[in-house]
């Protein structure tokens, strides 16, 4: 397709393509209240997901409902050239994410589950990987907890809900020079966390 | 293993969202919406009387009730581009397409294909989804749709019919001046501004897809008054998602619209084109579609 014809069109990132731009359907939502329903149906998952991963699937439930109910509010000041909403949603569930700091923080101290090997796998070789892994991973999330809020939204939203930098921006209303320094920042005090907790720089930097 | 991966493989598992959860979110947000809609504030009949008063103020108000209507509907707006002359012609010269007009309380049935192509090699295989709509023509019912393979309902309007409500959509047929100005959302003799025209080219494109059932003469008045935006574009060429050559049209400029494809002879509408970002992993996708059928069902989940 010639460049010029080519409309960009952002969608949700890791989903599947929309045939419609949000940014068209909450155009339409302007006119008819309900048609916000398609922008709920395309992004409830990735946002529940997300608020999960940082608070629990208890307060998911709620935090994501609460966040297109803030959103379909806040509609008449959507960008209309941001084809895909997903950014602004993530934004809109970080800023509410705040306001349960103390249940995040909360949440780290316990070290949530991630993935893990399945049994038969276990070996000895393979355990001794996984009690590395799982020292690791407790080592990440104390390092998580220490951080900023600002410094932990922008860090999770690009490990965790994979936005890119313009994306991050967009979502949080900061530059894009401020997402790379924060990114950066927070970056560097996780790996200096690990480095120093595991106390063995060279394996880890291998 | 670097901190970012690290971190990426260590992210707390998610339950997906329970269908129970889903519900009672779409709960609120609906109720969000009907109260929205009684608002007083969004009120389109209130709004209507409070531009009416306005105009009753500076005197305009006898000449709003004349019979010419047109003229006083019509937004100011540029000359049409040499892309829009192109297009008049080619509409003076289009043979009749063939349009399904459901009656108002029936459905529009419509089944069409979506290919998503990367845009660059790296980014994976092409993908290729039907996508099937029942959409209630005057919107009083559940209208169900599925995108890529996924499925919704979005529930009866309530009256608020988008783009136009049945009568005043058969009104507007005839009058690409007032239907500009209705689709531009400006007030009388308003000038066509760039957020003006973008509000115009999306209400009016959307009038050409089967699912808004316009009337036959609707969707020719709503090519007349595209062909008179100044920044809409013409190109031959392309070809729609099921290999059928099409002629596109798009507005220029920095920001972005969709491009939708019309069949060449009779300027039927074959569907829509546009890339767009699945994410860093999997890199950008021109996405094209391409309607494959069209028709006049009762209920949801017939097919013609």
């Amino acid at each position: 397709m010639d460049e010029t014809l080519a409309i960009r069109v952002r969608s949700a990132s890791g989903s599947l393509p929309h045939t419609d731009s949000d940014a068209s359907h909450i155009r339409r939502s302007l006119h008819d209240p309900t048609a916000f329903t398609v922008v709920f149906e395309r992004h409830a998952d990735p946002i529940h997901r997300y608020v999960a991963r940082r608070l629990g699937g208890d307060v998911a439930d709620d935090l994501t409902a609460e966040t297109f109910t803030v959103a379909f509010r806040s509609r008449r000041r959507y960008e209309m050239s941001r084809a895909d909403a997903l950014p602004w949603l993530y934004g809109i569930a970080t800023n509410l994410i705040r306001a349960h700091r103390r249940s995040e923080l909360r949440r780290l101290r316990g070290r949530p589950s991630s993935p893990r090997m399945p049994v038969e796998d276990v070996t000895a070789d393979r355990a001794d990987a996984r009690l590395t892994a799982e020292a690791q991973r407790a080592h990440l999330y104390d390092a998580l907890r220490q951080l900023s809020a600002r410094h932990r939204d922008v860090l999770l939203l690009y490990a965790w809900a994979e936005l890119d930098y313009g994306e991050i921006a967009a979502a949080l209303n900061i530059p894009v020079g401020t997402v790379r320094s924060r990114l950066s920042r927070a970056r560097a005090r996780l790996r200096c966390a690990l480095i120093t907790t595991d106390g063995d720089r060279e394996r880890w930097m291998s | 293993m670097d901190e970012l991966t690290l971190l990426r493989e260590s992210r707390p598992q998610a339950a997906p969202m329970s269908s129970a959860a889903r519900a009672r979110a779409r709960k609120r947000l609906l109720q969000e919406a009907r109260r929205d809609r009684r608002r007083p504030g969004a009120s389109g009949v209130v709004i209507a009387l409070a531009t009416l008063a306005a105009l009753a103020l500076v005197g305009h108000l006898t000449y709003v009730a004349v019979s010419q209507r047109d003229e006083v509907a019509a937004v100011t707006s540029p000359a049409p581009s040499s892309d829009g002359k192109a297009l008049r012609e080619l509409i003076a010269h289009a043979r009749p397409a063939e349009v399904v007009v459901p009656p108002d309380d029936q459905y529009v049935y419509l089944r069409q294909k979506v290919v998503a192509k990367p845009v660059r090699q790296s980014g994976g295989e092409p993908r290729t989804y039907i996508d099937e709509t029942w959409r209630s023509v005057d919107q009083s019912r559940p209208t169900r749709s599925s995108e890529v393979g996924r499925t919704w309902v979005t529930p009866p309007s309530d009256g608020a019919n988008w783009p136009f409500p049945r009568d005043r959509m058969r009104e507007l047929a005839g009058h690409p001046q007032r239907l500009l100005a209705a689709a531009a959302e400006t007030g009388p003799g308003d000038p066509l501004t760039r957020e003006a025209e973008r509000t115009a080219y999306f209400t009016l494109s959307a009038l050409l897809d089967p699912r808004q059932a316009a009337p036959a003469d609707l969707r020719r008045t709503a090519l007349e008054a595209l062909a008179g935006l100044p920044d809409l574009r013409l190109r031959h060429g392309l070809d729609d998602a099921n290999g059928r050559p099409a002629i596109a049209i798009r507005l220029a400029g920095p920001l972005h619209s969709q491009t939708t494809l019309l069949d060449p002879e009779t300027l039927a509408f074959l569907g829509i084109a546009h890339t767009t970002a699945v994410g860093r992993s999997r890199g950008d996708m021109d996405v094209v579609t391409a309607v494959l059928e069209v028709a006049a069902v009762r209920q949801i989940g017939e097919r013609p």
